[in-house]
């Protein structure tokens, strides 16, 4: 073993797992047994929507990473808002779901999948989760600037953000039941983001002045679809 | 050849995290991304071969689903990467800056070195695991030799 290898082999070995994770570990795997169990019997007896929930629950235990695999290089066109404006994107099918590289050369990847009325999870289309990013608020930075986009809207929320990377605003988008958002860990180098169809309690948002949205037809609202989970990756390569 | 999940946690959880918080320099998302490794392993039907197969199909999938947590859309309470290297116990004081310099690498350099110098593989090998090129291996395991050699006083010319 070389110099480098050593110190660098003595330097990872400081990284370990938390000491609940076998714990944790055992009980997602229960969780997985239950499912395994749930789907080898019959839907006699109790509700299909149930298990369906249960699946659901189950899935977003992940810790959010849901995505189809095995799918193979297809292409399809869909409208995405972008920075504001909304564009004709190609989306690329492939094994993480889709992706497509913006005009600046970074590469986007998202995915999602949906739960059957049995519970089973069925990547999402193209066009289903179009929809759910057109229904997605975001913030990037510009000239050194937060600015949060959320359709054809654009608001400079640098001063807004509070001192621990979050921010909760609200839109008025009658076409869209989750306006709720709550950003956590904004930096310039990316943010994180739930929406919700209610305020939580205890939590105050800022209105965002929504007059100048475009009436949005094209997307179906989100109650058309069960979302399990979606991700978004942003990234190099 | 059969796999027991508890038994892979022990020989390989600590070593997984170690690849998947290279990836994504944050501990609870390293942690999903092992457990969402393992779960898929459990899941899964495939057959391997050795256990060499094994081990390197867990590090595949493991790295492929830390780079899709790095931005995810998920609600959690996170440990800021200062915070987290804080509490880190390192055997001598310059064990932080060589993590702190990997770290910085862009992240298709970041999992070339550790694979390499940590887990001992070859270019052939962690070429198969990434599904890269070679010569791609190559490229990126010589910039962050190059990278590496700049930043730190204590990294040896190969």
């Amino acid at each position: 073993m070389n110099k480098n290898e050593e110190n660098y082999k003595r330097t990872f070995n400081a990284l370990h797992l938390s000491e609940d994770f076998s714990e944790r570990l055992e009980a997602r795997l229960n969780d997985e047994r239950e499912v395994k169990k749930m789907n080898s019997n019959t839907l006699h007896g109790f509700s299909r929507i149930a298990a369906a929930i249960a699946a659901c629950a189950v899935t977003l235990g992940v810790g959010g990473v849901c995505y189809a695999a095995d799918l193979g290089g297809i292409r399809t066109k869909v409208e995405l808002w972008v920075n504001g404006e909304k564009s004709e994107i190609e989306l690329e099918q492939d094994e993480m779901g889709y992706s497509w590289v913006d005009e600046d050369g970074e590469n986007h990847g998202f995915g999602g999948v949906v739960c059957d009325e049995d519970g089973k999870e069925i990547p999402m289309s193209a066009e289903e989760l179009a929809a759910h990013m057109n229904n997605e608020a975001a913030i990037k930075v510009r000239d050194g600037r937060q600015n949060l986009y959320y359709k054809n809207l654009c608001v400079d929320v640098t001063d807004m953000i509070n001192a621990d990377g979050s921010l909760n605003v609200h839109i008025d988008d009658p076409m869209n039941p989750y306006t709720y958002f709550s950003f956590f860990d904004i930096t310039s180098e990316g943010f994180g983001c739930t929406s919700s169809d209610k305020p939580e309690a205890g939590v105050e948002y800022i209105e965002l002045d929504a007059s100048g949205l475009v009436s949005d037809d094209a997307a179906p609202e989100r109650d058309e679809y069960e979302t399990v989970g979606t991700f978004t990756v942003v990234g190099e390569d | 050849m059969k796999t027991d999940i508890k038994e892979i946690t022990g020989k390989y959880g600590d070593r997984l995290y170690a690849a998947a918080f290279n990836v994504c320099r944050q501990c609870e998302d390293a942690e999903d991304a092992v457990q969402e490794g393992l779960l898929r392993l459990y899941k899964s039907d495939m057959e391997f071969e050795s256990e060499e197969h094994l081990k390197a199909w867990l590090f595949r999938v493991t790295v492929n689903v830390a780079k899709s947590m790095r931005r995810s859309f998920w609600n959690r309470n996170r440990t800021s990467y200062e915070d987290y290297m804080d509490s880190l116990s390192f055997e001598e004081p310059s064990d932080r800056t060589l993590m702190d310099a990997v770290l910085r690498l862009p992240e298709k350099y970041r999992i070339v070195v550790h694979l390499h110098y940590y887990e001992g593989y070859k270019t052939r090998e962690i070429a198969d695991i990434l599904e890269l090129s070679e010569n791609t291996v190559k490229t990126r395991l010589l910039n962050s030799r190059k990278i590496l050699k700049a930043d730190l006083e204590g990294w040896e010319n190969e």
